[in-house]
């Protein structure tokens, strides 16, 4: 019994390092960043024009974010859901149409399908209605209602699979008015459409890029860009930015746990042992036409907007060379603190999933750390490494390696949840029984490990990969002199209006992406790591 | 296929080693110099330095208030060799903090404005002069007489805009006009009230405030006068209208003050590079945007669609005293435009 608890208390110590560094990553910058309305004297040593306490709250600025945050979420979670049940409950030819196009939308930069929207109605005649309807609420309303999009309909696919076809079949059996049958389908749903609202209301919260680009053009205060506008205009003002994220960490937190107790509650509700899979039925007549019609919309406004505008706008003639070589740099840049970012977070996700894969507080712990990311935007953790690394002991802001190690502690938590299900397949016998038969851990790395989740650490990297080569906000506070970023270097196109330099750069930067992720589909669809054939 | 695989694994492998490697590199060595700029035409200039003398320059190139808040959180830990951007104001108050060298001025042939632009201790050289605020506004509107109290009036009720003085430097020089021409500070107040109260619309840069004119969000846009006459220059359908003494808003080169003698030399010897009339011409011929100035030193020519400043009233701000209260004057307006 000792031995075990010896073993037990040795295996929970072995991940101490591992936590540590997360901790070190997240909960010190954060906590003295967070800390500093009440102890000024934390921040940053040797700084000039450091503004203490002047400027004002934006309440204005919470209740436009908080409006847009509702509305955009109503406005998401119907179509969503809708979409989702297309997805889940009909076999429709649109179906791979609509999965890529989601996934587009997904990976394609806020800033970027705003700037699409952007170009194509500055052509327009100056002042007519789709202008004045675009350049206000309504016009951020559809782009972050269009991002937010592929996070609702994950949330609603994962509904609609666990209501399964038998509930429709009893539903059918026992309730004869049809209203009330659907009234209990609502009901069901219910708790995706939380789901899927609390996600896309953080999302909302979060986007930095349509904020920065849209928002900024309109004049909308919102709390991300006001706290953007504190840590980058003279005086810099980092008590109030500390202020205004408390508001954003607050609002998200309450989301977040909304978000838990709607899982806690409904979870074992609709999920049952003898659900069986129901064959799809086609789309019927107006069903088809309906599903057409939507999917045309969402083409049309999430990619064919943006890209064919960039497309076009990019192939508008400019004297001198396609692009300048400073701002082609920036894309080299880019990939390169995407490729060795992604790795890392990618190393470092699937270490901490497979260590709290063995131990009950670990798990915990890493449940809490990445939950609590959900509530923490980049933006707040970059204006925290500004603080945290900007004195003697720490002297990293304003170089590459800051800015990667922001880069990794932006992704690692999504990278955790996204590999959590993948790693939590592996049997722990597999490993148990390689180190029975004699093999080392750099073995068993890779004859079992690797092997066996090729697969998920690649679409895990490719992931990573993207969001990394056009971030922006922790981009915006902590690239290094002559570095520039990517995600930088298009909103400084774009604020001086070079939308053709900005186009060909953006449309650059998208063909990088979309050649890394084809070239990772290929190694992935390598079939050299085969899984263990069970003997006969 | 399965040896392909592996090589093409090793292939990428390779380029994230040498990724790593160029990532990490050094930022610069003991000779280079790192050149923060808000000024369109630096690289263009940088890379005829480059070309002439071989001394290797990296170039930063930001809008003017992010590079000001970029220079102030690096505080005394400077990683920055010159820096160079628009608003006299602002150098003043590094040069308060000392951040910058003294003595750095070229002795040159100045103009009248120029001349009385320099600063006592050489801390810092004018490179050229914009105006902080003109009237950028349709072809129809250029014959009306357009003043400051124009933008009180209740026809221009929310449809005035003009960059925000917190994000872009330009726009702080504007912002301490209109209080300087209203009574100075604090009294010059009430005139921007007035002006919050008729419905002003900010933007981060003049060019969102171009866009915003260009796309009906406004109808008159109080900018920096090389973004007006580069759009006026690019679309026939704008012109601009120069209100009752604007502004003068001088673009400055300066040196920082933590280099070492070599790296001195050099950076002092860059600046005397942007000022020799060959360069200039090279300023005034860029495409950007900020090629649109008037000159400092005698011999070089303004673009023949800008107009004479000899008869023309201007404001020159003293750059000590606003430069001084920019923290207090940010703090204001912030809470000020937060209130609506």
């Amino acid at each position: 019994m000792n031995v075990l608890a010896r073993a037990a208390r040795l295996r929970t110590l072995s991940g101490a390092p591992i936590l540590l560094l997360f901790g070190l990553l997240f909960v010190y910058p954060l906590l003295r960043f967070l800390a500093l309305p009440l102890f000024p004297s934390l921040g940053p040593l040797g700084a000039v024009g450091v503004a203490a306490q002047q400027s004002s709250l934006s309440a204005q600025a919470i209740l436009n974010t908080l409006q847009l945050a509702l509305i955009t979420a109503a406005v998401s979670v119907p179509a969503g859901i809708l979409f989702a049940f297309l997805l889940e409950c009909r076999t429709w030819s649109g179906n791979r149409v609509l999965t890529a196009t989601l996934w587009l939308i997904f990976v394609l930069p806020s800033y970027l399908i705003a700037t699409g929207f952007q170009i194509l109605l500055g052509a327009f005649p100056r002042g007519s209605l789709i202008q004045h309807l675009f350049f206000s609420a309504p016009g951020i309303v559809l782009l972050l209602a269009l991002k937010g999009l592929p996070f609702c309909v994950l949330a609603a696919r994962t509904g609609w699979r666990a209501i399964g076809g038998e509930i429709g079949d009893a539903a059918r059996i026992h309730i004869h008015d049809a209203w009330r049958r659907r009234m209990l389908l609502l009901r069901l749903l219910l708790p995706t459409a939380g789901a899927g609202f609390v996600i896309v209301f953080v999302e909302v919260l979060q986007d930095f890029g349509i904020a920065a680009t849209l928002g900024a053009q309109i004049h909308l205060p919102l709390i991300i860009y006001a706290i953007y506008k504190q840590l980058t205009s003279m005086p810099i003002d980092f008590t109030a930015a500390a202020r205004l994220s408390w508001w954003l960490v607050l609002l998200a937190g309450l989301a977040v746990a909304l978000h838990l107790m709607i899982l806690l509650r409904y979870t074992s509700a609709s999920i049952h042992g003898r659900q069986r899979e129901v064959a799809r039925p086609a789309c019927h007549g107006a069903e088809a036409l309906a599903a057409t019609l939507g999917l045309a919309a969402l083409v049309v406004l999430g990619l064919a907007v943006p890209v064919l505008t960039l497309l076009a706008e990019a192939a508008l003639p400019l004297k001198g060379a396609f692009l300048p070589h400073g701002v082609l740099t920036s894309l080299g840049n880019s990939a390169a603190y995407a490729g060795i970012a992604a790795t890392l977070a990618v190393g470092l996700a699937a270490g901490l999933t497979a260590r709290a894969g063995r131990s009950g507080r670990l798990r915990h712990a890493l449940d809490v750390i990445t939950l609590g990311n959900m509530a923490v935007p980049g933006l707040v953790l970059g204006a925290a490494y500004v603080i945290a690394f900007n004195n003697e002991w720490a002297p990293l802001y304003g170089t590459p390696l800051l800015l990667v190690v922001g880069y990794v502690a932006t992704h690692t938590p999504m990278l955790v949840r996204f590999l959590q299900p993948a790693l939590g397949q592996l049997h722990i016998n597999l490993a148990d029984a390689g180190r029975v038969h004699g093999l080392g851990f750099p073995r068993r790395l890779r004859r079992i490990h690797i092997p066996l989740l090729t697969k998920p650490l690649l679409w895990g990297w490719c992931l990573a990969f993207s969001q990394i080569l056009f971030e922006l906000p922790v981009s915006e506070l902590l690239y290094p002199a002559g570095r520039t970023p990517l995600g930088v270097q298009l909103l400084g196109l774009d604020q001086n209006l070079n939308y053709v330099t900005e186009a060909r750069l953006a449309i650059c930067g998208i063909l990088v992406c979309l050649a890394a992720i084809g070239v990772a589909a290929w190694l992935a669809a390598d079939d050299s790591g085969p899984a263990p054939q069970e003997r006969p | 296929m399965q040896i392909c695989r592996r090589t093409v694994f090793a292939l990428c492998l390779s380029l994230l080693g040498v990724a790593t490697v160029w990532t990490f590199r050094p930022v610069s060595s003991g000779s280079t110099l790192v050149l923060y700029g808000a000024v369109g035409y630096a690289p263009e200039v940088v890379e005829a330095f480059m070309k002439q003398t071989g001394i290797p320059v990296t170039l930063i190139n930001m809008s003017t208030g992010p590079l000001l808040a970029r220079v102030s959180a690096e505080g005394h830990h400077a990683d920055w060799s010159l820096v160079w951007f628009d608003g006299d104001a602002a150098a003043t108050a590094l040069d308060q903090s000392g951040l910058l060298a003294p003595h750095t001025v070229p002795a040159l042939p100045w103009t009248k404005l120029g001349q009385a632009l320099l600063p006592a201790d050489g801390a810092y050289t004018p490179t050229g002069i914009t105006l902080a605020g003109v009237f950028s506004v349709a072809k129809g509107r250029a014959a009306q007489k357009l003043d400051w109290s124009t933008l009180l009036t209740p026809a221009e009720e929310g449809k005035v805009g003009l960059a925000n003085p917190q994000l872009s430097g330009p726009a702080y020089i504007l912002l301490a006009n209109l209080l300087a021409l209203h009574g100075g500070w604090p009294q010059g107040q009430d005139y921007v009230r007035a002006l919050q109260r008729n419905g002003m619309r900010l933007y981060p840069v003049n060019g969102n405030s171009e866009l915003a004119l260009q796309t009906g969000q406004i109808d008159l846009a109080v900018a920096q006068s090389s973004a007006a006459y580069a759009l006026a220059k690019h679309n026939p359908a704008f012109a601009v209208v120069l209100p009752p003494r604007p502004a003068v808003l001088p673009s400055v080169i300066a040196v920082a003050a933590n280099l070492s003698p070599r790296q001195r030399a050099a950076a002092e010897a860059f600046v005397r590079f942007v000022m020799t009339p060959k360069i200039q011409a090279l300023r005034l011929a860029s495409h950007a945007t900020d090629a649109m100035y008037w000159p400092v030193t005698i011999g070089v020519a303004a673009p023949p669609n800008l107009p004479s400043l000899d008869n023309l009233p201007v404001t020159i701000l003293n750059p000590a005293s606003w430069g001084a209260r920019e923290a207090t004057v940010g703090a204001w307006f912030d809470r000020l435009t937060a209130q609506s």
